[in-house]
């Protein structure tokens, strides 16, 4: 009996990857593209802003602006600058995106410094382009305070801040994206291989020989799960390993336990494509089922802006979202060595959303036929 | 002509029978638009943060009441460090301020006191705006607090301007933004199916066993699809600047003919994807990979391009939606400039064409792939 069982499901499972795993382009871009984009969006993602160039409009030229301005010219974030005369020059360099960063020194800069007045600077920032303006401004404001304070003397009532990051000491975004990156290309590509299996045999007409063979509804359901997840699992482990070598993240979790959260976290996605797939008659409507899922999952699952942030009623509908699950599943055992406990109260929804969602398309492969 | 006609009918026959390419084109806009206007905040975010004071003179107590008091800050009292620990490792706060109980003393002999702040730094994003906040509300407590005498006024402030976006609206460049990602969502998506769908159920034999030029095919692809991004980048545009009120300063005109030619390079790199590979589950994997998260990533709406390594800079040129990009956020914010309009079209419509070029390549006329 038991046997019979395994024998069935072990033909099954061989079937779906020899039709994944014995194409060797499919191999290739199953694998390639997800490391290829790994490659080259850990290079590119950034918020530490550098390479900013800025227009200056010096109306004092004198000694004081001088060196403030040559205090932005030593600075490593800053790269170009364009000397301008007039308001008008001013602002066409904005216009045409030439800057990101503009500064205005006024003619009565020097006497208000000399005079201890105080002199006001204007650091203009270009609101086209995106948040980084606001960075690149928040550079400039430190180093006009910088100098201030050089000017003043340090002393006077004040508050030192000194800043603790725990977990990442430097602040690095680099360590707090890659972790996203990877969930999201095993995302993406856990999402295809599933939506499309079922969607594309039916679109074959291969579905039905699958239905009428001796298989239960539970095999074939084992049979479609277990190949994409090994895959899936594979592929996820491949990126993890380059990030901790060749990025140089460091690993405090506990293994196993990371193992087990992506192991289930994927298991729920799975699920989710399986679902998709099972309702989908063609392997396109599959797709963009799948991508009408994907863009809010990603998009409410917290890294972009966090889901305590969000309408009550968005935060309770993330429930429903293992991707949120997955992210912090990843992100907290990776970087934060996240306990037993809290592991498995962010376990428990991805358990049953893999539950709801495969037994839901298991139910279609009995429905479907006819 | 009439060959012509005929696909382009047969084209829109299909679409207009499966609703899932209605879907992509219409409800997946209004769903991105909604969740950019409402779950998306990049400006003001509410952080929960938690504050350990050891002070307790009742000056300071006043700056621990300010913390709870901002509106972007829910705050947390903590007793020790330890419980501080398990907070932040359960993600319970983003992080806290810790006020040492020499912070007044130093203060009143007008000297510089200390303030710690901790945060998650396993959130990096969140970690800086815990900084900001707490640096800022320590400093406007300071300036009305009864030590404002002892500071020191800084001699030169800087005053801060954002230009084409004056009341710092992030929901004014996400949004156009969305558009960006939704027509190449639409253009690529879609497209990368729909070659590659005829060759696997085998009805490019059909189309094929008639007297079809290439020309037909390839037109006969572009035109229906190209026709439905249109009227979805309308839908898009009437969500943007109709139902949400985003300020759009710029041409109504030139904004439909830069789409368009975006558009046309998106339906480019589908089509090619999908005559390349003849199999729709290849195709819509590397259209994935090659069109929508570049369109993401790489564009230059999530990460500034100018602080990417030198490499990835020029890497990013051969990426449509970069120019659309840049080219959709200045058009609605700063109005229309012709230096911006101009680059960003000359390089859509380079782009746009060789990758015209490569879908003919690619299009055979013979089963065997040749042409």
């Amino acid at each position: 009996m038991i046997r019979d069982f395994l024998r069935r499901v072990a033909a099954l499972i061989k079937k779906e990857f020899i039709t994944i795993w014995n194409d060797p382009k499919t191999k290739g871009i199953i694998i390639g593209m997800p490391l290829m984009q790994l490659l080259i969006f850990s290079n590119t993602s950034t918020m530490e802003v550098q390479n900013i160039d800025t227009v200056i409009l010096d109306r004092s030229k004198s000694v004081e602006s001088r060196e403030l301005i040559s205090r932005f010219e030593y600075s490593p974030r800053f790269r170009n600058f364009y000397y301008v005369d007039n308001e008008a020059d001013f602002k066409k360099n904005f216009d045409v995106q030439k800057v990101q960063i503009g500064l205005n020194i006024p003619n009565d800069f020097s006497r208000k410094v000399k005079s201890r007045q105080g002199a006001v600077v204007q650091v203009v920032s270009d609101g086209r382009q995106t948040n980084s303006a606001a960075i690149g401004a928040g550079y400039a404001g430190q180093i006009i305070t910088g100098y201030s304070n050089d000017l003043i003397g340090n002393n006077g009532a004040g508050i030192n801040i000194t800043v603790r990051n725990w977990f990442n000491p430097n602040l690095k975004y680099k360590w707090y994206i890659l972790t996203i990156i990877v969930s999201m290309l095993s995302l993406v590509t856990t999402l295809i291989l599933t939506s499309l299996s079922i969607a594309r045999e039916r679109e074959l007409g291969t579905f039905d020989q699958l239905i009428v063979s001796p298989l239960s509804s539970f095999e074939i359901l084992l049979g479609k799960s277990i190949p994409p997840l090994c895959i899936a699992i594979t592929l996820t482990m491949i990126m993890i390993g380059i990030i901790i070598v060749f990025f140089k993240v460091p690993f405090v979790g506990s293994v196993p336990l990371f193992l087990l959260s992506v192991a289930i976290s994927l298991l729920a996605i799975v699920g989710v494509g399986l679902y998709i797939s099972s309702i989908s008659n063609t392997q396109q409507q599959a797709i963009l089922s799948a991508m009408t899922f994907m863009m809010p999952a990603v998009l409410l699952s917290g890294f972009l802006s966090p889901v305590e942030d969000m309408p009550v009623f968005l935060q309770y509908l993330t429930y429903l979202n293992p991707v949120r699950f997955f992210m912090v599943l990843s992100r907290g055992i990776f970087l934060k060595g996240m306990g037993v406990d809290d592991v498995i109260t962010n376990i428990i929804p991805l358990i049953i959303i893999a539950l709801i969602t495969l037994t839901l398309a298991s139910r279609t492969f009995k429905r479907k036929l006819g | 002509m009439k060959i012509l006609l005929a696909l382009i009918k047969k084209e829109i026959k299909q679409i207009l029978r499966d609703p899932s390419s209605i879907i992509i084109a219409f409800v997946l806009p209004f769903i991105s638009i909604m969740i950019y206007m409402y779950g998306i905040n990049l400006d003001s975010v509410k952080i929960t943060m938690g504050v350990k004071n050891d002070d307790n003179s009742p000056e300071v107590a006043t700056l621990v009441k300010s913390f709870g008091h901002s509106k972007y800050i829910n705050s947390i009292n903590f007793d020790n460090m330890e419980d501080i620990k398990t907070a932040v490792l359960r993600s319970k706060i983003k992080g806290a301020v810790v006020i040492p109980n020499d912070f007044s003393t130093k203060l009143s002999r007008g000297e510089k006191s200390d303030l710690l702040v901790i945060t998650d730094g396993s959130e990096t994003n969140t970690a800086n705006y815990v900084q900001s906040y707490a640096i800022t509300i320590a400093n406007q407590w300071l300036a009305t607090s009864k030590y404002a005498g002892k500071i020191k006024r800084p001699l030169i402030t800087a005053e801060s301007r954002t230009w084409y976006n004056p009341d710092l609206n992030s929901h004014y460049f996400i949004v156009p933004g969305s558009i960006a990602i939704t027509m190449t969502l639409i253009g690529i998506l879609l497209t990368s199916l729909v070659v590659a769908r005829e060759w696997e159920r085998g009805t490019m034999e059909a189309i094929l066993s008639t007297s079809v030029k290439p020309m037909h095919i390839v037109l006969g692809k572009y035109i229906p699809y190209f026709v439905l991004g249109m009227m979805s980048m309308a839908f898009n545009v009437f969500l943007c600047v109709g139902v949400f009120k985003i300020p759009f300063r710029g041409n109504y005109f030139l904004l439909f003919f830069v789409s368009g030619l975006f558009l046309f390079t998106s339906l480019g790199i589908g089509l090619t994807v999908s005559s390349k590979l003849k199999n729709q589950f290849l195709s819509s994997m590397v259209a994935m990979s090659l069109g929508f998260m570049p369109a993401l990533m790489l564009s230059g709406l999530m990460y500034p391009i100018n602080s990417m390594p030198e490499f990835f800079q020029h890497l990013t040129r051969i990426i449509p939606p970069r120019y659309y990009v840049s080219f959709i956020e200045s058009e609605f914010m700063a109005g229309t400039i012709p230096e911006i309009v101009f680059a960003n079209a000359i390089f859509l419509t380079i782009l746009g064409c060789l990758l015209f070029i490569a879908v003919y390549m690619n299009t055979s006329t013979r089963l065997d792939g040749k042409r």
